[in-house]
This record gives C-alpha cells, structure tokens and sequence, in this order.
C-alpha cells in the first residue's frame, strides 16, 4: 500500500520541478511511511511513499523494466501476481524482484494498456513509457484504491489524495460548490468531482492516457451479468460460498502479520470464519465497542472470536479517542460525514501495532442486499398497487400533520421515512433512503445562503444516482438488483470504499475486501434479487450459505451498521465543545455557505432532545473544519 | 476402543466406496475392536472368512434392513460395550444410529463421500423420493452427529452451505494401497494383450458414467492423433455409458485408438496404471443429478505408479490432484486446455516424470496410505468418542 503522485508538463518541455514532487510526496506519508523513491526526468516526474507489504526489502519504487524505458509508481495489492509472473517468465521476462509492482511493468509491455484486464486486486498506479512517451494511469475496478488528478494548460497532476495535488502552486484551491451540493445529500464527495474546482477523480475502472498533446480516459471494464442456469438454491449457495473462499484464499497473501476486522455481523463473522479455515495460524482480530448499548456489538464479535478461536482484541472507544478534528479531516483529504469513518479510523488505530494488513467485510451489504432501503424498495412495489388517491394525496397530506417530537428512534419514525418518498419514482425514492442522514432538497433551501444557493442553482441532487440507474437498465437488471447496482457505484465507491481507504492509510494499515473479487462482483449481479432479499428478509442467500460456517445468533441477527452512536456522542463535551467551535455564529457567516439560523435551529433542536439533527450537524461541522485546515491554513 | 462399523458399501461389492470400507476397517482393527454390519449378498461368506474381521451380515431389504439394523446395532453395543459408532454413509447407517444414539447416548460419525450425500432431484420419482421427510431426517442425522468425515475440501464446503456445523467437519482424503500400486511393475502383460508397443497409451479407468469424461477425451483425440499418430486411449470399466462412447467412437472414425477393456480383475489394475503414458480423467459435476467427484482414489493410484494425470477441475478433484505438480487440472469441458495439457505431458517427457515422481513423493509426504488414513479416521473416530 502506497502514496503516488506526479507532473507531467506534456505540452512543452518545462522540466518538473523537485521539490515541488517532494513537497506532494511528503503530505502522503502516512500512506507509506517505510520508504519514499522519485524519478524526474525532464518534462515527468513521478513520487511514491511505500507501505512495504509485498518483498519488504526488494520493493523499492519506482520499478522499470528490463531496458529500463518503461517506469512504474504504484499503489496496491494484485493478488494473483504469482500467476501473472509465471506466465511473463515464460515469455522471457526477467523479474529484479519480488514484487506484484513489477508484474505490472511487465504486463504492461506484454499487453499495452489491456494489462489492467489481467489483474486481480486493488490498484492505483502510473506508468510512464519514455519510448512512446506516454504516462498511463489506472484504477481498479470499484475504486478501491484512490487517484485523483489535475489537468490543466498542458500539465497534468495527478495523486493519490488531493492534498498532494493542491501543493503545486498552479492550482487554485477553489471550492467546487457542486461537490458541496452533493456532498450535503450524500455525506462525500462524489466521483468524478473532487472538493476542488479543476481537480477531478479517475472513476473506478478507468485508465488515462496521456500522449501527443491529449488526455484520453476509458473505461476498461463493466459488470457484465451472466444468466445462470441454476436449478436450485443451493446450487447458488455452493458458486457464492466457493467464489467468496476462493477470493479470501487469495488475499490472504502478505509478506508481513495480517488479521480481520470483526463487527460480529454477517459479512466480517464469514471472513473470518472462512479465514480461520485457509490459515495454519490463529486468525487476528479487531473490534471496537461503545459503551451505548444499541451500538454494542462487541457481544456478537466475541461470539465469533471464540467459536474460530482467534486472537482476539477489543476496546471501547469514546469521542475523545477521535482526537484533534483537524488532524481527522487531514486524513479524510475532502470532506466526509459518514460516522463510520471514525469507527474506521479508531479500529485501524488499535489493530495497527499487531497486523499491517486487515481483511473487511466491505461491499457484502451492496452485492447481496444487506440494507433496509431494499426492504423499503420491495414494500414500496406493494404500497404504489394501492389506490392513487390514497398514496398521492391523502397519506402525503396525512404524514405532513405528524410530528415526532423525540430523538429516539422509533418504528414510527422509519414508518414515515417511509410513506414520505414512498411515492416517487423508483431511483429518486431509493436515492432517497440511501441517504436518509443528509439533506434533502427542502432544507437545502432553508440551510443554503443566496451565495450558495446562486452557485448551485439547477443542480438536482438526485442526478449522481440517476445515471447509474439507466446503466443498470441497459444491463437488464431487475430492480432491486438494479438499486444495488447504484449504491455499489454511489455509496459504496465514494462514500465507504474512500473512509476506509483514508482512515486505514492514515495508520498505515492496509485494508483488504475479499468481497470486491471481480468474479464475485459479476456473480452477485447474476444472481436474481429475489434470492438476495426473500421476503422481507436481508442477506438471504448469504445467511442461507453461512448457515454450516457461522452460530444462529449471527446468522439471525438484525442488520446492524459498522457506525458509531453520532446521536449520543452529541451529547459529549468533546463533539459539544468542537460544534461550538466550528459552528458558531461568526464562523458560520464568515464561510459565508449557510444561514446561522437554520443552523442554530438544528443545534438547539437536537439540544432539547426533540429531533435527531446529529448527522445534519456533524455534515456541516465536518465541512467547515475541512475548510480550515485546507483553505484558511 | 470398540467400534461398530456400518458400511452398506462394502465387498464383495465393488467400488471405490467399499474398497475404502474394507481397507479402513481391516487397517483399524490392529489396533482397535472392529464389529462390521455389512448387507449380505452373494459371495459374502467367502470373502468374510478370509477377511479376519467379525462381520455381521444383514438383509438389505428397504424398510426392513433398518428395523433389522436398528436391533443388530443396540444388540452389539450391550453386547460388546461399543464406544463409537462408524457410519460409512448417511443413509441407512447414521439415520438409524440416530435413533440407537438417543437410545444408548453412544456417539455417531459419519463419513461422507460425494453421490451418496448429493440427492438427484431431476425425476419424478426421485423428486417423490427425496421429499421433505427424508430432508428433514438428514437434517435429524447429520445434526445429531458427533463429527462428519469428508473426503474432501469440496465436500466440506458443500456441507457447510448445507448446514452442517463447520466445526465438526474433518477431511480426510482417501488413500491407496501402497502394496499393490507402485511404479515400474512390469506391465508388458497389458502392452502385449493390447498390442500396445510403441504407443501413446491414454488411461481412464473408472464406471463408464456419462459425468467422467470419456466423451470429452474422445472428442479431443482427433485433434491429438495429428500430432501423435501413435495414440492409443485405453478405457478401463463398464458402465450405463459405455454404448454412447463407442458409438461415439465410430462416428469420429477412431477405430483402433480406442480401446475398450470392459471390466479387468482388480488385482491387475496396477499394471494397467504402469502401461500408460498419462492417467486421464475428465470428470465434471452434474448438478441437477448429483453426479459428481467427491475426490478420485484412481488419481492417487495413478500417482501412486508415478504417473502424470490430467484431470477435471470439479468437485473434489482439486484435493486429489495437485496441479502443475502431480498433474494438470483443466476445465473437462474445454477441449483446448485439454488438448494443451496433453500435449504438453506427452511431448515433455521431463515433465512427465516430474509430474510423476512428485505424485509418489506426494503420496508418502501427506501419507495417503490406507494405513494412515485408517490412523486418521481413528483419531477422529477417538474425539468423537470423548
């Protein structure tokens, strides 16, 4: 795991400047604090800070070729480069080292830039070819591992995170206030934009290439669904339980002390049993707890722990253990409002000084239907057969009477959540409870100032989902699969698959998804949604195939979120002393983004303990203390 | 410990099923009490006189072979303070040692294979036959079961989706008579019978099922036989499929590079491993109609007379064959990995030894001996006892 960056002046032959390499390279040390290596020659310069995973002593970066012609800075884990390197020795190829980094240099002459079709894994790298003088970058194919980039007047940045970018003195660290309008509805920033004007994301899946003057990216691969001809449910149990072993045995592959982290729900309890099958070693493993009993899921982890016997380690944490906001944010690199990143960040923390790699139960919710809004997708089918009169006016008219004058949640509180968008079109209402905890277009109003509203005016919300709903039905997915499309191309690659890259990194602790094998991937959408969610029941087909592996407690279990009680936390001196701080009427102004009002209103809301505002206010609280650390320092 | 042994499967039946339940059961009562209940049928005396071991014989008569089971079983554990009971199938075995379990508290094991825990559901009759009740009984069985024997890592996992605690679950894989099969035993016997000198020779011994692949070898001759005029497949064993494959046969006009055995004593097997150039075996799973390989004791056979195999990438395959280092696994359905993987083993005579010598080392390194996997299954046989 690593840190990359780069300059290429591809317009003119302006030589890159060193120290402006170094000064990116350096902002992403924790990223990979055991090593750093350059190489500027000319018009290109390319950096990387390496976390050693893979040949610990050999693998320095950058790696060349045999001719030394063709670079490479990498970042990731290909984890069937001992296969792909047979097959390029047999063709003559002549390995320095040890190292996945250098299957890929010579994949790359091998196969040009088709070589990313071969890899297995999670990547972010770029490869500069001095004979065809072409810097080639690339991304896995959920987006797993980070790259972001700059091109403007002939010189293209790119970095892992964009506080590298932002180093060079020609771009303008500008706010993208379409970034900011979504960011408030779904708590990240989404690809392709960045928080910065002009600095964009390489989506998931994606290459770039830069040559003779023009900057070209493409999209090497989609998620093709198959149409199985399977007779019996078991037969798609067998094909899931076999893909997710197959995916874990291979990523079990490290050079250095690895474990899992272990929320005691269904996806990381599977990882870790199937995990302490394919090792000879006790498994190590990680959870975090609070001492708020609803969000208290060190119980289910021990469960687990002791029937696989591993090496299991715990701790409650509190918000102090969060520390500084500003260094948090520093790690975040743009702005994020999704509790779980703490939970994250601080299970990262406490693993870090007994593994170096953790395997994550991450994308199991997105591939095999594990959230409620698939529930609430499903209800709703049976909800718009009622009459129109009904579901149109009269409930809408009814529900805008009701009002819940408490924080607690309550089955009341989910009832109307529901009724309220139960009536929009499909993709707008799963939207719509896929991002519950930001604001919706109604507050927006109220919470934007006239600087912003001008600045965002004719942005809809709901267009980041929208586009890939109609990817979803150009691939014929039935509807519920197509939902889980979206969200493994929305949620899952920009909100979730960004924290915990971040928070590990910042670490220096390398996260792994088993779940993200792009043969799973593919046979979770071939999979029919019916089978995915029975019923009402989440996670079907997954508690149906864990049925032998893991104890009825787990496999029975509710749906329980990998997040942190935010709700009560509120009520700490530290999240308190913090809102005050960054949330105070002259701050407020001074940004100029929001009316102090409508803020003030929710404080004192969730103050008086008659509605839960925390998510709103930790949004805006999150936002402001980005803006600090990056624009006012 | 006294054991009581139920194997349905067992000689003077044959097979591979009850090839394991006899070497298991005669290689563990050196050490320990065995009490077979096997069914009677023909030639059993015979072969119960010569085998040493005290067996019971009972009918095999549906509906009355359990009930009959069920007293023989109760009757010996007072009789002979049985600690454990030895189930070498599900049914009929562990169903009724369920009962005398709960009657006597005496633990059960099983040991599960492939097809006889897989259920064909593609008939009707099967589909009466395998109903809910007889689901709900398997559930009953296999539940109550103190530890499950499988003879492979496919089959474990297929159990686990299936519900069965992951925890009680132990492999063992099969073994292979290290007295009989060996390398360089004189096979010209076979060579001359056959008029088999100077040739190519291509072995698959096996019942001639339609899921074992022979098709697919066949199919892939023609393109082999451009390369190796001298090619010979020689297909050892009987079998519902045999009429498909010779007319198959005919109809790609392969006379005289198919050979036909029919079925070959057993005591000769060994020399038919040690004529051939390379073990083949093609073996794909049928899943609607539960065909499919649990493990394969022809490839430790093979491996066992130093020869390189080719087999199928299914079921339990994978456990038995280690690939690019006892042999080449492919996809039994893709004529051009199979095609290559030939190719390569009979052009390469280096690597066909290798491939060999590793198959014989193998076997000695992860004892894959009757011996040793008797030792095994008594170990298993010893925690479920307590």
């Amino acid at each position: 795991m690593c840190g990359i960056c780069g300059i290429y002046n591809y317009l003119n032959k302006t030589p890159v400047e060193r120290s402006v390499i170094e000064r990116m390279n350096d902002t992403l040390y924790a990223r990979g604090p055991d090593d750093e290596g350059y190489f500027i020659e000319g018009n290109i310069g390319l950096a990387n800070k390496r976390l050693s995973i893979i040949d610990v002593e050999g693998g320095k970066q950058p790696i060349f070729n045999e001719n030394g012609k063709i670079c490479i800075v990498y970042n990731g884990e290909v984890y069937n480069h001992i296969e792909l390197r047979r097959g390029l020795e047999d063709k003559g190829h002549i390995f320095k080292t040890k190292t996945d980094t250098e299957v890929i240099v010579h994949l790359y002459e091998e196969h040009g830039e088709s070589c990313v079709k071969f890899l297995q894994g999670m990547f972010a790298f770029a490869i500069w070819d001095s004979k065809e003088k072409k810097l080639f970058l690339a991304r896995d194919r959920f987006g797993i591992k980070p790259l972001v980039y700059s091109d403007k007047d002939g010189r293209l940045i790119f970095a892992s995170e964009t506080k590298a970018i932002v180093q060079d003195d020609s771009i303008n660290r500008e706010v993208d206030f379409e970034a900011v309008h979504y960011y408030l509805t779904y708590l990240s920033v989404p690809s392709p934009l960045t928080i910065y004007k002009g600095v964009k994301k390489l989506p998931p899946a994606s290459i770039l290439i830069c040559q003779d003057g023009k900057v070209i990216e493409k999209k090497y691969w989609t998620i093709e669904p198959k149409k199985l001809k399977f007779s019996s449910v078991e037969e798609y149990g067998d094909t899931f339980y076999k893909l997710l072993k197959d995916s874990i045995k291979m990523q079990l592959i490290s050079d250095v002390p690895l474990g899992a982290f272990l929320s005691g729900g269904i996806d990381s309890s599977s990882i870790v049993g199937l995990m302490s099958q394919l090792s000879p070693r006790p498994v190590k493993t990680f959870s975090i707890g609070f001492e708020e009993k609803e969000f208290d899921e060190l119980k289910y982890a021990r469960l687990v722990a002791k029937r696989f016997n591993t090496e299991h380690h715990e701790l409650i944490i509190m918000p102090k253990d969060i520390g500084r906001m500003e260094d948090l944010i520093w790690n975040l690199d743009e702005p994020h409002a999704d509790s779980s990143a703490l939970a994250s960040y601080l299970i990262s923390k406490m693993a870090v000084p007994h593994v170096k790699v953790a395997l994550t139960g991450v994308g199991g919710d997105e591939l095999f239907g594990g959230y409620h809004a698939y529930m609430a997708d499903k209800l709703s089918g049976f909800y718009s057969t009622l009459p129109k009169m009904l579901t149109q006016k009269m409930i809408p008219k009814l529900i805008s009477h009701i009002n819940i004058d408490t924080q607690n949640p309550s089955k009341m509180r989910r009832v109307l959540r529901f009724l309220k968008s139960a009536q929009l079109p499909f993709d707008k209402r799963h939207t719509r409870w896929m991002t519950l905890l930001g604001f919706d277009d109604d507050e927006k109003n109220e919470l934007y100032s006239d600087f912003l509203k001008s600045n965002t005016s004719g942005l809809d919300s709901l267009a980041v989902t929208s586009e890939y709903f109609r990817k979803a039905e150009t691939a014929r997915l039935d509807y519920l699969n197509a939902a889980m499309f979206v969200d493994l191309n929305t949620y899952l690659s920009n909100d979730v698959l960004q924290q915990v890259d971040r928070m590990t990194m910042a670490n220096s602790l390398e996260a792994r998804v088993p779940f993200l094998d792009h043969k799973l991937v593919e046979f979770a959408f071939s999979v029919p949604s019916n089978l995915k969610v029975k019923g009402l029941s989440l996670k079907h087909l997954v508690r149906q195939s864990m049925k032998g592996l893991l104890t009825d407690e787990i496999i029975n279990r509710k749906k329980h979120g990998f997040g942190i009680p935010i709700r009560e936390w509120f009520k700490s001196d530290f999240i308190r002393e913090n809102a005050n701080e960054f949330l105070n009427e002259s701050s407020i102004k001074h940004r100029g983004f929001f009316e102090p009002g409508y803020i003030k209103r929710l404080m004192d809301e969730h103050a008086r303990g008659k509605a839960d505002n925390s998510h709103k206010i930790w949004i805006i609280m999150m936002l402001e203390i980005w803006c600090r650390r990056f624009l006012d320092n | 410990m006294n054991i009581l042994f139920v194997a349905f499967d067992y000689p003077p039946l044959i097979g591979g099923i009850a090839t394991l339940s006899y070497q298991v059961a005669k290689n563990m009562s050196a050490g320990e009490k065995i009490l077979v209940i096997a069914t009677a049928i023909k030639g059993d005396r015979e072969f119960d006189k010569g085998s040493g071991l005290v067996t019971f014989r009972i009918t095999n008569i549906k509906i009355l072979r359990e009930v009959v089971l069920f007293f023989v079983a109760l009757y010996l554990i007072f009789k002979f303070k049985a600690d454990v009971i030895y189930n070498l199938s599900w049914y009929p075995g562990a169903a009724v040692s369920r009962f005398v379990s709960i009657l006597t508290g005496i633990p059960y094991v099983i040991h599960v294979h492939a097809m006889d825990y897989f259920e064909d559901r593609t008939t009707f009759f099967n589909r009466l036959k395998y109903n809910q009740l007889r689901k709900f009984i398997k559930k009953q069985t296999f539940d109550r079961a103190k530890k499950i024997i499988v003879v492979s890592n496919f089959m474990k996992d297929r159990m686990v989706v299936r519900g069965v605690d992951i925890l009680k679950i132990r492999v063992v894989p099969n073994g292979v008579d290290l007295s009989r099969f060996m390398p360089h035993l004189d096979s010209k016997e076979i060579i001359l019978k056959y008029k088999l000198e100077n040739k190519k020779i291509l072995l698959t011994i096996s019942r001639l099922h339609d899921y074992k692949g022979h098709d697919k070898v066949i199919k892939t001759l023609p393109r082999l036989i451009s390369k190796f005029t001298d090619i010979v497949y020689l297909i050892v064993g009987t079998g519902p499929y045999e009429e498909c494959l010779r007319k198959l046969t005919d109809e790609l006009k392969l006379d005289g590079h198919v050979i036909f055995t029919g079925q070959v004593d057993d005591e000769i097997l060994p020399l038919y491993y040690n004529a051939c150039d390379v073990f083949i075996m093609l073996s794909r799973e049928i899943y609607n109609e539960a065909k499919v390989e649990g493990f394969g004791i022809v490839f430790l056979e093979a491996s066992a007379c130093g020869k390189p195999i080719i087999a199928g990438r299914s079921g339990g395959i994978e456990d038995a064959v280690t690939d690019k280092v006892t042999g080449i696994l492919v996809d039994p359905l893709d004529q051009d990995e199979i095609e290559s993987a030939a190719e390569k083993i009979l052009s390469d005579k280096n690597y066909a030894e290798q491939l060999g010598s590793n198959g014989v080392a193998r076997i000695k390194e992860e004892k894959l001996d009757w011996h040793n996997v008797s030792d095994k299954i008594r170990e298993v046989l010893a925690e479920a006892k307590g």
